[in-house]
């Protein structure tokens, strides 16, 4: 065990004495993360309601009442259709304008500010903002498309079932794009002007350039974004509980606001830890495969 | 000996952002200069050692101003105490009181619902008991019953007698010549003669899930509760199921009103805020809601006649019931440390005075005597609560655990969108029997 700490000239160290400047941060770790994890896990396995001071082990219960609960598949569902969409959308818009943009024009730069400034807004203010835009009779959307003609696509976008989890998806992408472009960009001014320089004389046209060198020379940002949204998309909260609540109906019901509904307004604190245990059991797997794949990609590439 | 002076330096450091995370340090510095402040103030408050209550309630803007002013009177005549108040928006509550609770950060007083809202608190033992306070005879004794658990008082009525019924707009009603409905078929032809004119009939923000409960909570008196008290209690016994005649019928009316497009199109993106204004505008002819909300009406348009009457649920010939509840009233916290003071906050709070501002006329007071304000607008439901033809709000008596009301509320939206009342009650049939199986289970603790 010992011979784990080597000091820089090469010899092994006897006392452990520097482990100790790690321990404020090790403590505050354990109290802020480690504890409410177990704790959580621990919880998942009761019938606790949040209040009272005593309760029953109920083991698996919880988990076996979860997959056979008409909310959570429901929920489940939307997740991924959400994670999916979003990754997808977040991806190819985010790459396009990166491309698009990839100059140093003072047009240009104002361009970037302007695509990056809805993901310094917090999402608080962005879901309440659209869903003000949104709304079907007071909102600016419907109002902009009646003047102009367009009554047929002024519609109720967060309270029609089919349309709300499109509409909140639209949202998500409009305000996260800003991130993965900023990663494409800087990706961008990394590959080395010789290799199109070269393709050029080799007489490559934009979309050839892009095909075989842009988007290969892209893996480490195509990895990162792929991830990042990923993870960004199986754990929505914020904008799908306040732009429609999960409604109408389950419609927009996701995990983690079924997960909330359950712990908070049932009372059902057990049940609604369970679901957190699933939605990191699946978040955990899904990213593993993700890197794995999205890896490999890389090296061939 | 370097070494040994490194690790004790280190150590200490470790120590220092340890009790930095204590809560210790922060309250003995607050109480140092709020000792040297109260001391540099006058002489008189040194006599008593000055405490802090903490308050919490659910609170809008009005309340909150309301609060404030109240707080500062009690401080005047209590100068040794000072009111720490946080008011929460009302779906925000339930939330941040558990996790005070349950972390053991308990409010000294703060605010309970009634029947199952009471005993939810009273199982853990989170109450003080309130028994041979001043203030119990001044109350009605239907008030008391609400927070009794056991025979035992732990809840403090205070505020009004709120009824749930449908707000109007008198002046589209005279411009269109329609009558105050009386019974079933009456509302339907008022609704109809309403929508003809280009007017709303009914305005639903459904996007407020809790909001969607009213409708059935205004009608189920009538329809079901007034022939049946103990309807509720067959509920929970498995005697009678959801899917039954009774909830069938009427949430086949719930459908009608929907088919017949009797409200607000956009009314699954409609907020409360956009309902009070569309129906304070008169934008909408009728809006299904709490006597609480008639202030609100009244501020964004101060011109409007406003005023409400009980749902007709009944067929012609039968008699109406009409939804009536008390509100959430002050508890004590069984932790409190300065429950003497909570106490004295109480009393104070039962003068029927302050209840008079807390009610403001929107609703019927819960003490017997004592002069109260009454607003028009809350008029018409009188008679019904002077002859106890009201059944309380009902998801007082439904179970706590479990997420039934949440199911209920959801599956009225899911109507909205076009789901059968007969699959829906269904849904609500199953998230009944779960409700109750895990509230009994917490109740045999």
């Amino acid at each position: 065990m010992q011979k784990l700490f080597i000091n820089w000239r090469g010899k092994y160290y006897k006392d452990f004495s520097f482990l100790l400047l790690a321990l404020p941060a090790i403590f505050l770790y354990t109290i802020m993360v480690v504890y409410p994890v177990f704790g959580s896990f621990i919880y998942s396995l009761t019938d606790w309601d949040g209040i009272s001071k005593t309760w029953h082990f109920l083991w698996f219960d919880n988990f076996i009442r979860a997959f056979q609960d008409p909310l959570l598949i429901a929920s489940i569902k939307n997740t991924i259709i959400f994670a999916i969409l979003v990754t997808i959308l977040l991806n190819v818009f985010g790459m396009l304008l990166a491309v698009l943009l990839d100059k140093n024009t003072s047009f240009i730069r104002g361009m970037r500010i302007l695509i990056f400034t809805p993901m310094v807004l917090c999402s608080l203010v962005v879901s309440y903002l659209w869903s003000y835009i949104l709304h079907p009779d007071l909102g600016v959307l419907n109002i902009f498309l009646r003047s102009v003609g367009l009554d047929v696509f002024a519609l109720d976008w967060l309270g029609n079932v089919n349309l709300a989890l499109i509409s909140v998806v639209m949202v998500a992408v409009w305000q996260g794009v800003g991130y993965q472009f900023i990663i494409y960009l800087a990706n961008l001014q990394g590959i080395p002007k010789e290799l199109y320089e070269a393709a050029e004389i080799d007489g490559a046209g934009y979309w050839e350039k892009f095909k075989h060198i842009t988007f290969p020379m892209l893996a480490p940002a195509f990895t990162i974004n792929m991830i990042l949204a990923v993870i960004g998309g199986l754990k929505v909260f914020d904008i799908v509980f306040i732009m429609t609540g999960g409604g109408p109906g389950y419609a927009t019901e996701v995990l983690s606001t079924a997960m909330y509904r359950k712990a908070f307004n049932a009372n059902d604190v057990g049940y609604g830890t369970a679901i957190s245990i699933i939605m990191f059991v699946l978040i955990l797997f899904v990213s593993l495969i993700l890197l794995k794949i999205l890896r490999t990609r890389e090296v061939e590439a | 000996m370097k070494r040994i002076i490194s690790l004790l330096l280190i150590s200490i450091l470790a120590l220092s952002v340890l009790s930095g995370c204590g809560t210790t340090s922060k309250d003995q510095v607050k109480e140092t200069t709020k000792v040297e402040a109260t001391a540099t103030k006058t002489e008189e408050t040194k006599k008593q050692e000055p405490v802090t209550l903490k308050l919490l309630v659910t609170a809008d803007e009005n309340v909150t101003k309301l609060f404030n002013e109240l707080n500062t009177q009690f401080e005047t005549e209590n100068p040794n105490v000072k009111v720490d108040f946080q008011g929460v928006p009302n779906d925000q509550y339930d939330k941040i009181l558990n996790t005070k609770l349950a972390s053991g950060d308990a409010p000294d007083v703060y605010l309970v619902y009634p029947f199952n809202g009471t005993k939810k608190y009273t199982k853990s033992n989170y109450l003080m008991p309130l028994d041979g306070e001043p203030w119990i005879s001044q109350m009605g004794e239907g008030a008391l019953k609400q927070f009794t658990v056991d025979g035992k008082l732990y809840v403090m009525p205070h505020g009004a007698f709120n009824t749930i019924g449908v707000f109007y707009d008198k002046k589209v009603f005279e411009k269109l010549k329609v009558a105050v409905p009386t019974n079933w078929p009456e509302f339907v032809t008022a609704c109809e003669t309403i929508k003809k004119a280009g007017v709303t009939p009914i305005v639903l923000p459904s996007k407020d899930l809790w909001i969607n409960i009213l409708i059935p909570y205004a009608m189920a008196p009538t329809m079901i509760y007034g022939k049946d008290k103990d309807y509720d209690q067959k509920l929970l016994d498995g005697t009678v199921k959801w899917t039954d005649p009774e909830w069938k019928k009427l949430f086949e009316k719930y459908e009608y009103i929907v088919k017949n497009k009797f409200l607000n199109d956009s009314a699954l993106s409609t907020t409360g805020e956009q309902a009070n204004d569309l129906f304070a505008k008169g934008k909408a002819a009728m809006y299904i809601m709490g006597s609480w909300s008639a202030e609100a009406f009244a501020k964004i348009n101060p011109d409007g006649q406003f005023s409400m009457f009980p749902f007709p649920a009944n067929e012609p010939g039968e008699e109406i019931w009409i939804s009536a509840a008390g509100g959430p009233g002050l508890a004590i916290s069984s932790s409190s440390k300065v429950a003497d003071d909570a106490k004295k906050y109480l009393t104070f709070m039962a003068k029927p005075e302050v209840q008079d501002k807390v009610i403001n006329g929107g609703g019927f007071p819960v003490q017997k005597s004592g002069n109260f304000k009454m607003s028009d607008v809350i008029k018409e439901m009188a008679p019904f609560v002077a002859t106890g033809k009201t059944y309380p709000f009902l998801d007082q008596r439904w179970p706590t655990v479990g997420g039934f009301s949440d199911a209920f509320m959801k599956g009225l939206q899911e109507l909205l969108v076009g789901k059968k009342a007969d699959d829906v009650l269904q849904d609500l049939d199953k998230a009944w029997k779960t409700s109750v199986e895990k509230t009994n289970a917490q109740e045999s603790k």
